[in-house]
């Protein structure tokens, strides 16, 4: 049901003209068999910017627990590399993160690990984890206290359309699954174009396409048995912790506050 | 408070946020159980000390040769660990000198084979590095830092009872210089000189000097690397058995070994 109400605003959200109900055909989709996220649940994407700049994204749920507030939380695991086997990911993130129902809220993070290039995985202290939740909020509602930006001037008489197509089947990476496809259009040129399906976990994404740019993602592999893969550090190992510039360097200029928040790593190699 | 709906998409915007966040993380960027040296088929390889520890950092070693081309054996190792997945990088002309690396996130490890031409035959230096844990620091009491020290690189074994350490260092100054200045620093130290000797190497004179203090040694040998620049090499051990094995160690092991056998002579 979640799936339908995502379909129904991602569509919704879009900008409309062509069609009466755009949105009718990937919920008549998504109702058949769209299923909220599970234990175990995992999809790799393949991400092409053009010419060699080709990598890999996985989103993996791996675990289940409570949350140290209490809540119903899933530990959500997400790698990056140049091959999907991810045997050598450049960069690793493990975090635990609320879930309301079948929802996995993202924003609402309790632990979280990182491990960048070759470095050992870091647990984020409280502290280093609150900061930068607080700023990735303060982003989030930069644009919602910002004045009304002037939206970019088109063409008279040209405004971009959203379409849907008929569910058909698509060839991916990841082998051939029914999908809707989704496409901004302005005049007769694909600005973006997504595939969404029933089929794939997490996203419900098979294929995004930004024609222009020659970008492209894709799913490449999916599954339901992930398993937590991450080299958790020792419990007593050093934490990510924020290191206050005003503490260490006493004569800094400006506004103390202004020197707070760097988020560190204590003895990292 | 946030619909399903804003909240539901909220969930799936918050992940792909991250997703590019992690791409951002890639864009940015390249343990201790038993871990295997790479191998070249068909080859024998022979270990080079045991664990090493180069510039405070855990080594293992290994070399090989074999008549194959270097752009061959560069070849087998690059295609092997890229289609493994690892991320991997070649460097050097192939005729020369050739290194290919792999790199192992997941257990931070480098693994690595360095290659080289020695009479028609490729030469390989297999290498495993550890890149998380580092070495406790041992101290060499014997082991001394120069003024004016272009490079300095340590060496030391991982479980060499006798705690053997070696120094090499590129010092501006002239050998006899850069000699007072060794033995002055050594002499300060409680070191005594025991013999030293000079011999022509290359149309240069090298010299060698062993200092003691009470079970242990350093060995220094000096030769010109070019003009005003000197290269010193210097070996601490922390004992003065041929062994190796620190005196008190090799004395409560031979005490040991005697309690053992009178054990066994009472029993009979």
């Amino acid at each position: 049901m979640r799936a339908l109400w995502l379909v129904a605003a991602l569509v919704l959200s879009l900008p409309m003209q062509a069609e009466a109900n755009p949105a009718r055909e990937l919920v008549q989709h998504m109702s058949r068999g769209a299923r909220p996220a599970r234990l175990g649940d995992w999809v790799t994407y393949r991400f092409n910017g053009g010419g060699l700049r080709v990598y890999y994204w996985r989103l993996a749920v791996v675990g289940e627990e409570k949350d140290k507030e209490g809540r119903d939380a899933v530990w959500v695991e997400m790698e990056a590399g140049t091959h999907p086997a991810m045997k050598s990911p450049l960069a690793q993130m493990r975090m635990l993160v609320a879930r309301e129902g079948d929802e996995i809220r993202y924003d609402a993070i309790s632990r979280l690990y990182i491990g960048t290039g070759f470095n050992q995985p870091q647990e984020y202290s409280d502290e280093a984890l609150q900061h930068v939740l607080k700023q990735q909020q303060a982003e989030a509602q930069k644009p919602q206290n910002a004045p009304p930006e002037k939206p970019a001037r088109l063409p008279q008489g040209v405004k971009p359309t959203t379409r849907t197509g008929k569910e058909s089947r698509l060839m991916t990476l990841a082998g051939t699954v029914a999908a809707v496809p989704v496409e901004v259009v302005m005049k007769n040129t694909v600005i973006k174009r997504m595939w969404l399906s029933r089929e794939i976990p997490l996203l419900n994404l098979a294929k995004l396409e930004i024609p222009g740019i020659g970008h492209a993602m894709e799913v490449a592999e999916y599954g339901i048995d992930a398993k937590p893969r991450m080299r958790i550090p020792a419990p007593d190992a050093p934490k990510v912790r924020l290191e206050y510039a005003d503490a260490i360097m006493d004569d800094l200029p400006g506004d103390a506050e202004a020197g707070h928040g760097h988020d560190t790593s204590e003895d990292s190699p | 408070m946030m619909s399903k709906t804003s909240r539901f998409l909220a969930s799936r915007v918050g992940a792909l946020r991250a997703g590019l966040l992690g791409a951002l993380l890639l864009a940015s960027g390249p343990a201790a159980a038993e871990q295997e040296l790479p191998i070249y088929p068909g080859t024998l390889h022979t270990r080079i000390g045991n664990d090493l520890v180069i510039g405070g950092e855990y080594y293992r070693l290994a070399y090989f040769t074999t008549p194959d081309s270097m752009e061959k054996v560069a070849a087998y190792f690059a295609r092997r660990w890229q289609d493994e997945g690892y991320p991997t990088v070649v460097e050097g002309d192939m005729k020369d000198e050739g290194v290919v690396s792999a790199l192992y996130t997941r257990e931070g490890l480098q693994r690595g084979v360095v290659l080289r031409k020695h009479l028609g035959k490729t030469v390989g230096f297999t290498v495993l590095r550890d890149l998380w844990v580092r070495p406790p620091k041992k101290p060499a009491p014997g082991l001394i830092t120069l003024e004016g020290a272009l490079y300095s690189q340590d060496l030391a074994t991982r479980d060499d009872p006798g705690g053997s350490q070696s120094r090499t260092t590129l010092v501006t100054g002239e050998l006899t210089q850069v000699q007072q200045q060794v033995s002055a620093e050594l002499e300060k130290r409680g070191y005594a000189p025991v013999r030293h000797s000079a011999m022509k190497v290359g149309g240069g004179t090298q010299l060698t000097m062993e200092h003691a203090r009470k079970g242990e040694q350093v060995v220094t040998t000096l030769s010109p690397a070019e003009e005003g620049i000197t290269a010193v090499v210097q070996m601490w051990i922390g004992s003065d058995r041929p062994d190796a094995v620190p005196n008190d160690d090799a004395v409560r092991q031979s005490r040991e070994a005697w309690e053992k056998a009178q054990k066994r002579e009472g029993a009979k």
